[in-house]
This record gives structure tokens, sequence and C-alpha cells, in this order.
């Protein structure tokens, strides 16, 4: 098989997909043939190669948006989201309890003057997990506010920045249109 | 005219249906519904896919490879669960038929 449109879209595919290893070789396995008969369906009616091929992609739409479509069942990802929000306010409770504890007055760690600049690298990309920045805009600002203006207002500025990544990787809208359901034969319009 | 796309919503619907005939492959199943709606649905592959997913993921629909003229094709067939589903749908297609039909009133 050359490298020609159908090639290229199974390999566009299987890139996109986010799936396991054997459910993604089935699914490329599966649309692959389709498209054989689709090729087949439409070098019978005198196209050359590359237009069937053409043609025959053309039917599934974008790579990326079939992904989108076979991406598997909701509750794997609410399961990823807890597992991530979890794993977020674990690693909050965390820093806090490393936080105080360095801000004892008269005692010294290893990470004390390090966690609010740790904590900020490290919290950020969870903090785009709905749970997780709530914990961080909740319990870091709470807890201690005694730490003063200037950590509190890293803390809140940081939480804020969690709440707009969250929104913004929530509500981006898709890079392609979305594929009409269904085409209809000129007879349903008449 | 009618505003809107209507088939929007029905696509699992439809899919239940043709297995419905018995089962087979996603090609297969295309051609099918084609045939079944004498020409007036030519449901995208884009489309099709990712409910014949949904539904064997939701359990109305079961999948297994087969050998077709020597070669391998993913199959698939209604369970129990899927039949009882397609009822349900065929029951409220009705009801929503009978409702519009009472509201827009008959060819004269």
């Amino acid at each position: 098989v050359t490298d020609g449109p159908v090639e290229t879209f199974l390999a566009e595919l299987g890139r996109h997909l986010r799936r396991d290893d054997a459910t993604r070789r089935r699914i490329v396995a599966e649309v692959g043939d389709h498209l054989r008969d689709l090729v087949a369906e439409g070098r019978a009616r005198g196209l050359d190669q590359h237009g069937a091929e053409l043609e025959a992609i053309d039917r599934f739409g974008s790579p990326r948006a079939l992904a989108r479509g076979l991406r598997g069942p909701r509750r794997d990802a609410r399961a990823a989201w807890a597992v991530t929000a979890l794993v977020g306010a674990g690693l909050c409770g965390a820093l806090v309890f490393a936080d105080l504890r360095s801000g004892t007055p008269g005692r010294s760690t290893p990470l004390a003057g390090q966690v609010t600049p740790v904590g900020c690298v490290v919290a950020f990309p969870l903090s785009t997990s709905p749970g997780a920045h709530q914990v961080l805009v909740a319990t870091r600002i709470w807890i201690d506010p005694r730490y003063g203006t200037v950590r509190s207002c890293h803390r809140l500025a940081m939480g804020l920045a969690g709440t707009v990544a969250s929104h913004i990787t929530s509500v981006a809208p898709p890079n392609e249109a979305p594929l009409s359901d269904v085409s209809m034969a000129t007879a349903w319009h008449q | 005219m009618l505003g809107g796309d209507p088939i929007r919503g029905h696509v699992e619907a439809m899919v239940l249906g043709a297995l419905r005939e018995g089962p087979t492959h996603g090609y297969g199943l295309i051609v099918r519904l084609r045939e079944l709606s004498r020409g007036a649905f030519d449901l995208k592959e884009g489309t099709v896919y990712p409910a014949l997913h949904r539904l064997e993921s939701g359990g109305k629909l079961e999948s297994s490879w087969s050998i077709e003229n020597g070669r391998k094709r993913r199959v698939y067939a209604l369970t129990p669960a899927g039949d009882q589903a397609l009822s349900s749908e065929r029951e409220a297609w009705k009801a929503f038929a009978q409702g519009m039909s009472s509201v827009l009133g008959s060819a004269s």
C-alpha cells in the first residue's frame, strides 16, 4: 500500500485516538477495512486511485474529529478527573502542611522559603483540574492568612490563574467544525 | 423545508433498527440504512462509527471479528439490552410521530 490519503488518514487517526493500544489497533484496522471498501466502490465508478481515496476519507470527516467521537465512555473521563483531583488535593494538602511547618517561628526546614514557589510550579498544572483548583483557592488562602498579604496574593493569583486555565480548557472550541450527522439524498428535500 | 437536521438525535435508534435485520459490519450497516430508507438517508461514516462505539460501550451492541470472503471484518450485533432499547425508541418515535401528525394535520 502506498502512502496515499488513506494511509495518511489512518496514521493521523491512530495518533489522535486516546485509547489503549489494543483498542486503537482495532479501530484503525476497522476503519482501514471500511476505507478499502469505499475505495473499491469509487474505483468501480471510474475514479482513479487518488480520487477514490480522497472521496473515501471525506466520508469519515477529519481524523481528529473522528478520534474525538471514538474517545470511549464518559465514565473513563470522569474517573480520570476524579483521580487527578484526588492527587491534586493530596499534593496541595502536603504543600500546606510543609508550608505551615517551614513558617513556624524558630523552625528551619530544607523547604523553608521554597515551598510557595515549588507549590506554584507543581500546583499550576494541577489547578486546571476543577477539583484541584478549588482546593487551592479554598484551603491555601484560608488556612494561613497569618503569612501576610504578599504570599496570600501570590496564592490568590495562582488560584485565579488555575480557574482561568480551567475555563479555557473546558470551553475551548474544537479545531474543526463538527461533522454533519447525515447527508440527505436530494429526494428528501423535494 | 424542515428546519435544522431532522435526523440529529436519532442516529443511534437508526443503527439499532438496522441491526434488527441481523449482524453486520460498519460498511454493510451504512448500505443497509440507505436501502431501508429507500435512499432517503445516507449517513456518513464519521457519524456512524462513534454511534456504534457508544452503543457498544453502553452494552446495547456487541462486536467481534469475523472472516468474510477471506477478509477480517468487525461485525456488530444487537444485545438483549439493545433489543429492549430499540423497542423503547420505537414507542417513543410512534408517540412523537402521532403528536406531529395531529399538529400538522393530514395532507389533503
